[in-house]
């Protein structure tokens, strides 16, 4: 490859980053969710070593990526790489790399499975083109160690708590622990025959699994369990948290038709280089959230 | 709270313990109450308060009150089985 015939544009498309150093660049490879297995790190240790300086550096969106790879040697890196499995990451303004915490199959507070949903995203939408960047994170449940409020798509694992009175010793532990000082005692019966109750507020609660998991009688049961949809999330220069698109979506098949009308109604209003999250300010939540929820139900794209 | 904790019990300040330690100072002393015995702990309230009843609770001991105090909650729990229904 000769320096002047390189496009650049391509190679970001392909993970492929000019460094400060000329002729040098950085190759990102992809991880979706933060998995490789060994047979695939041993090979980027032989690349790395052979076509690099014999170091990776970790990104923030748990990839890898290898440094110092001469211009002239990148198609070889890719191709050794692509035989063990290994696939390039994105750069640009596109889909990157899904992230995503180990989720229900293997952590204790994880809700949702995290891993199927962060590869059904890697199939349905990575390296599509988009109006600026576009990250996507699944976090198993609202502790959000995978921050989906910084991305521009984020799911995060919820459950709604429901008090059981035949349940309930009143020993108001689950006041003292909810985080969010969402859950009350109140005099008087609910409707399950009990003098008293307890409550939960709606609006504070972040549906995490706190009283239902740490209730010494299972007076707090999960009662629906599903996704929570967040939109519009960077960090940068920039920064927004995300807003929360609809809480407790139960089926995966209704998460991924919200994600498709996200992501279609960003690519219709999107400025060139805008952000997720700046789109939806400038047009507003409230407008961009009816028009999204409305383009998933009628299924439109 | 509504139902009362009966009988005189011994107090555990563990405010300004800091985690994992308090967590690991209140299973020791419930571990070495008889099975009828509760103890009363005094913990720091968030994040504290969370991970030292996750660990009671792992470890198979019960707690039957809670107590808001100023930034701080008081537990009182105990190891035997019947222990949740004082």
């Amino acid at each position: 490859m000769s320096g002047k015939t390189l496009d650049q544009a391509a190679l970001k498309k392909t993970g492929m980053m000019r460094q400060v150093q000329p002729d040098y660049y950085v190759m990102r490879l992809k991880a979706v969710g933060g998995d490789m297995n060994v047979l695939q790190l041993a090979r980027i240790v032989e690349v790395a070593e052979k076509y690099g300086r014999g170091h990776v550096h970790l990104s923030t969106r748990q990839g890898i990526e290898i440094h110092y790879v001469n211009k002239d040697n990148l198609e070889a890196a890719r191709v050794e790489l692509a035989e063990a499995g290994v696939e390039m990451g994105a750069c640009g303004p596109r889909v990157r790399s899904v992230v995503a915490c180990p989720g229900a199959e293997t952590c204790r507070l994880g809700v949702i499975d995290t891993k199927a949903m962060s590869r059904e995203f890697d199939a349905r939408y990575f390296k599509q083109d988009m109006p600026a960047k576009f990250k996507l994170a699944v976090t198993g449940c609202s502790s959000n160690c995978t921050k989906a409020n910084e991305n521009d798509i984020g799911v995060r694992g919820a459950i709604e708590p429901r008090w059981v009175a035949d349940e309930c010793t009143d020993c108001g532990l689950c006041v003292s622990i909810c985080p969010l000082e969402a859950i009350g005692r109140r005099d008087g019966d609910d409707g399950q025959g009990s003098d008293y109750h307890y409550a939960i507020d709606e609006a504070a609660c972040i549906n995490c699994t706190i009283c239902t998991s740490l209730c010494p009688t299972g007076a707090w049961a999960v009662g629906r369990k599903g996704h929570t949809v967040l939109i519009g999330g960077t960090m940068g220069r920039k920064p927004r948290f995300a807003s929360v698109l609809k809480r407790i979506v139960e089926s995966d098949e209704e998460v991924y038709a919200l994600v498709d009308a996200s992501i279609s109604w960003y690519r219709d209003n999107g400025l060139k280089k805008e952000r997720f999250g700046h789109t939806i300010d400038r047009v507003g939540l409230e407008k961009c959230k009816e028009e999204i929820i409305g383009k998933a139900v009628s299924g439109k794209d | 709270m509504g139902k009362q904790y009966q009988g005189k019990i011994e107090s555990v300040d563990l405010r300004g313990v800091s985690c994992p330690v308090n967590a690991i100072m209140a299973k020791r002393a419930i571990e070495v109450l008889g099975e009828d015995e509760h103890i009363r702990l005094l913990l720091d309230a968030g994040e504290s308060l969370i991970r030292a009843v996750r660990s009671i609770k792992d470890a198979g001991y019960h707690i039957v009150k809670s107590e808001p105090l100023d930034n701080a909650v008081a537990i009182v729990a105990g190891k035997g089985k019947t222990a949740c229904r004082p």
